[in-house]
């Protein structure tokens, strides 16, 4: 997730039509660009530690995304990359226009995670969305956290990691890299002791 | 001239104290977990060098609940550098030690800027931090990241307005791997970039 130094990952008034919220594009900028319209174009660009953190998530074998984050993506029009399954993690039935191939709907974190790690086989599974995150978390399901930290404080919007039961959850950095603007932070979660 | 610059511990998830935190448990329910990193203060490495900085500060500005939840530092945070307190509700009794009340913001970061001459100042404190960094007084960030989430708490960031501040890193200070797990941090400096 990419995450504001003040733990935002949307600003305000995030919704249909305005996904990141107002502002919140400015957390994403680092791989799509200033501005939405040339995401490809863009993406070819990136170097140093930014590609490879990209070209790391480009290869997990199966995505595993809240429904609020799913739609606001538009779906992705039912392919995250190269057609890896996606699960959905939903409650309610699914919305026709989000069917699709390749997309199954689970209402169960720990079912969802299992699923996908059974269809990425040795590859990664990449989870996405705030909410799903935060289940993820505290189901115990979730083994590492790929923060992509951007410099900027929003000051107002939806934060990454909010409503959380006062559980501690140990972490251990495993990995500190700086793109060209921004930090990538990748931490284990500790189950041990 | 010297900087201003905020030095917080916080979590990952950003709080800066557990949940309930209040005089009598400073630092909320858990919350001292977030200063372990503070035993390898006087220890050679990226910790030991954060805290000689933060020890070489030529004056402190912190709120009136951080001052409060720890004793007042009995007047003195170090050095006997000036500490000016923010405060609306200036204390009927006279200040400790080196400490000064003050209740606007500017006039606090002036009177500390002045007293701080060529040295830095440190900002201490939520309620410091969102007060200075709204008055658009705060030049640096230096944020000791502790690889834990504590889910509930005390936020660093919060009741902020929904305008962006631009910030670039300085500086990353990442502790070894050979260190305790409970001690490890990430060290992370910004300025604030001004328009």
């Amino acid at each position: 997730m990419s995450m504001s130094v003040d733990g935002f990952i949307a600003g305000p008034h995030d919704g249909p039509g305005n996904g990141l919220g107002d502002g919140g594009h400015r957390l994403h900028a680092w791989f799509l660009g200033s501005e939405y319209g040339e995401h490809k174009e863009y993406f070819g660009t990136l170097d140093g530690a930014n590609r490879e953190v990209m070209d790391e998530l480009m290869s997990t074998g199966a995505v595993v995304v809240g429904r609020r984050t799913f739609e606001l993506a538009g779906g992705w029009n039912g392919d995250h990359h190269d057609g890896v399954p996606i699960f959905v993690l939903s409650r309610r039935p699914p919305d026709p226009a989000m069917r699709h191939p390749g997309v199954t709907y689970l209402s169960d974190v720990t079912d969802a995670m299992r699923a996908a790690k059974d269809a990425a086989g040795d590859k990664d599974v990449l989870v996405h969305g705030a909410l799903t995150a935060r289940l993820a978390l505290a189901a115990g399901v979730l083994d590492e956290l790929q923060i992509h930290l951007v410099p900027v404080l929003l000051g107002q919007g939806r934060r990454l990691f909010d409503d959380m039961p006062p559980d501690h959850v140990e972490l251990e950095l495993l990995r500190a890299v700086d793109g060209p603007g921004l930090q990538h932070l990748r931490y284990r979660v500790r189950t041990e002791g | 001239m010297g900087v201003m610059r905020l030095y917080m511990t916080v979590s990952l998830d950003g709080y800066v104290a557990g949940p309930d935190d209040g005089v009598d448990a400073p630092m909320g329910a858990g919350g001292f977990r977030l200063f372990n990193w503070l035993d390898r203060r006087d220890e050679p490495g990226p910790s030991g060098l954060v805290f000689v900085e933060m020890m070489s500060t030529r004056a402190v500005i912190a709120g009136r609940r951080t001052y409060e939840h720890a004793g007042r530092w009995q007047g003195d945070h170090h050095d006997g550098v000036p500490v000016f307190i923010l405060t609306h509700d200036v204390p009927d009794d006279p200040p400790p030690g080196s400490v000064h009340y003050v209740t606007d913001v500017h006039e606090c970061a002036r009177q500390a800027r002045a007293a701080a001459g060529d040295g830095d100042v440190m900002v201490h404190g939520a309620g410091a931090a969102q007060a200075m960094l709204q008055a658009g007084q705060i030049d640096e960030l230096e944020l000791h990241v502790v690889p834990v989430l504590l889910g509930q708490g005390r936020r660093l960031f919060d009741h902020l307005p929904a305008e962006q501040v631009e910030l670039e890193l300085l500086r990353r200070l990442t502790t070894p791997d050979v260190e305790e797990p409970a001690q490890r941090v990430t060290h992370l400096r910004y300025r604030v970039r001004r328009p």
